[in-house]
């Protein structure tokens, strides 16, 4: 499923990580913790494959890193969900067309996309405000945008980059609980955060990141 | 229409609308180009029409050797008939000749020499498509014929219109080229400033894994629709002044349904161009 073996990546002569060894398997939940400028999102960013591993394997579903073509990695993306602390919203669309992009993006048909989209924001409690713009949301309504938009195209795994890091406590309790649902129905989830105090609670695997490297 | 082209084309205008300030300019210049190229090229129409129309009136005299037979004279001529550009031909006989000479001079060189010395002719009429270095091809091969004695014809002016039709030929290419050139450049350069302000939403489609392709192909359509459009007024703005010359000079316009097509095709074609190029830079995989 989620493979890293000796991975690291450099930029120039500055390691960002360095012999990272991580597998995730069907319905995990795994977070990875530490401090800003820990490689968390670098990590992240290296099993959406944006970037690639300086050293190291990665095999992320049936593509490895060494041989993915820039043809496939549209395909690899498909089943890879993302959500990020800033959300990356569309905010000239409303909820619907922001859920629905990822569907259009990816050639989905017009009848399936409405009854998916349907579907994903009920999963996420968003069903009463489909047609809201995004401006009119509230921080932790936009990440549930993020996170339908995310699902929409039913992958194995999602991936958080601090996805409760601009939430007040509240709203980032029910989004832990949203992502515990979502873990509960199968989904496996990575998620990044440097709130350690956040992951206590949770039936999740822990991975600690400091300075590149993992150290529990 | 697929879902994807609908989506492609709608987000194509939608761009163009994103984009206003850098899409009028980019048509209204293409239109400027365009109507100047269209101008240009039924310039250069007509200028070719008025060409042959001289090229027709200039003729050949060719000068039959005065010791060939008759039945020669006939084989000659059939020689001469089946020359690429030669329209029409016309025998002078010796006889034919003298009376001219009489009537053009008042003399008759019987009376003077005690012989008819003028030669018989042929007088050759060039056909009006023929060009001023066919012309020379055509003298050339008629000088080479047995029983030529000599060709007379007005080499000045035949250089002189041979010339001028090169130089148009020559301004029309150059213009062409920086028509080609300045319309590419210009829908590549509006279509930067759109992908750079839809920075965002290609990197959101980039991260729920849409492919390049479906990426590019609004803005592709994008590209096409400003060269469509800049090359569709042109044309419609042209036809509206060939409308209006041609009530004042009916005969002496000479247009080609071809002219009014060119820009919205050419448009088209450097839209498609000029889309690919911009994109290039800006649309990688990340």
């Amino acid at each position: 499923m989620i493979y890293l073996s000796d991975v690291w990546y450099r930029v120039g002569k500055h390691p960002i990580l360095s012999n990272i060894n991580l597998r995730v398997d069907p319905g995990d939940f795994v977070c990875i913790v530490g401090p800003s400028g820990a490689g968390k999102s670098t990590l992240l960013r290296i099993l959406h494959m944006e970037i690639f591993p300086t050293r190291g394997k990665v095999t992320v579903a049936n593509f490895s890193a060494r041989m993915i073509t820039a043809h496939e990695i549209p395909l690899l993306r498909r089943k890879v969900g993302m959500v990020f602390q800033d959300f990356k919203l569309l905010e000239d669309r409303d909820v619907y067309e922001n859920v629905a992009f990822a569907l259009w993006a990816t050639g989905v048909r017009r009848k399936l996309i409405k009854k998916r989209v349907f579907q994903v924001l009920a999963e996420v409690g968003l069903s009463h405000k489909r047609y809201a713009s995004i401006p009119e949301l509230s921080g932790g309504e936009q990440q549930r945008v993020a996170i339908a938009r995310a699902l929409a195209n039913e992958p194995f795994v999602l991936l958080a980059d601090e996805p409760t890091g601009n939430l007040d406590k509240e709203t980032t309790e029910g989004i832990m609980n949203l992502m515990k649902r979502i873990n509960t129905k199968g989904t496996a989830i990575v998620m990044a955060t440097h709130k350690e105090d956040l992951v206590q609670t949770l039936p999740a695997k822990i991975v600690k990141l400091v300075e590149g490297k993992v150290i529990a | 229409m697929s879902l994807n082209m609908t989506y492609s084309f709608r987000e194509g205008v939608l761009g163009l609308k994103r984009a206003r300030i850098a899409t009028t300019l980019a048509i209204t210049i293409i239109t400027v180009v365009f109507f100047t190229m269209s101008i240009f090229l039924s310039l250069t129409l007509n200028i070719q029409h008025i060409i042959g129309r001289f090229q027709t009136q200039l003729e050949m005299e060719v000068f039959i050797d005065n010791s060939i037979a008759q039945n020669r004279i006939e084989n000659l001529k059939s020689q001469l008939s089946v020359l690429p550009g030669v329209e029409k031909i016309r025998f002078i006989s010796k006889d034919d000749a003298l009376a001219i000479f009489k009537k053009e001079f008042g003399k008759d060189p019987l009376e003077l020499l005690g012989e008819n010395p003028l030669p018989a002719s042929f007088r050759v009429e060039i056909s009006s498509d023929t060009r001023g270095g066919d012309a020379m091809d055509l003298l050339q091969k008629i000088q080479n014929l047995d029983g030529v004695e000599d060709v007379q014809y007005n080499k000045r002016l035949y250089n002189l219109i041979y010339k001028f039709s090169r130089i148009v030929y020559f301004i029309d290419a150059g213009f062409l080229i920086v028509v080609l050139l300045s319309s590419t450049s210009l829908v590549a350069n509006t279509l930067r400033l759109t992908v750079l302000a839809q920075r965002k939403t290609i990197h959101i489609m980039q991260l729920v894994g849409a492919t390049l392709g479906f990426i590019r192909r609004p803005f592709v359509i994008q590209g096409m629709l400003q060269g469509g459009i800049g090359g569709s007024i042109a044309a419609i703005i042209f036809y509206g002044l060939v409308q209006v010359v041609s009530l004042r000079f009916p005969y002496l316009l000479k247009t080609s349904p071809v002219i009014f097509l060119t820009p919205v095709f050419l448009g088209l074609l450097l839209g498609l161009i000029g889309s690919r190029i911009g994109l290039k830079r800006f649309l990688r995989v990340f």
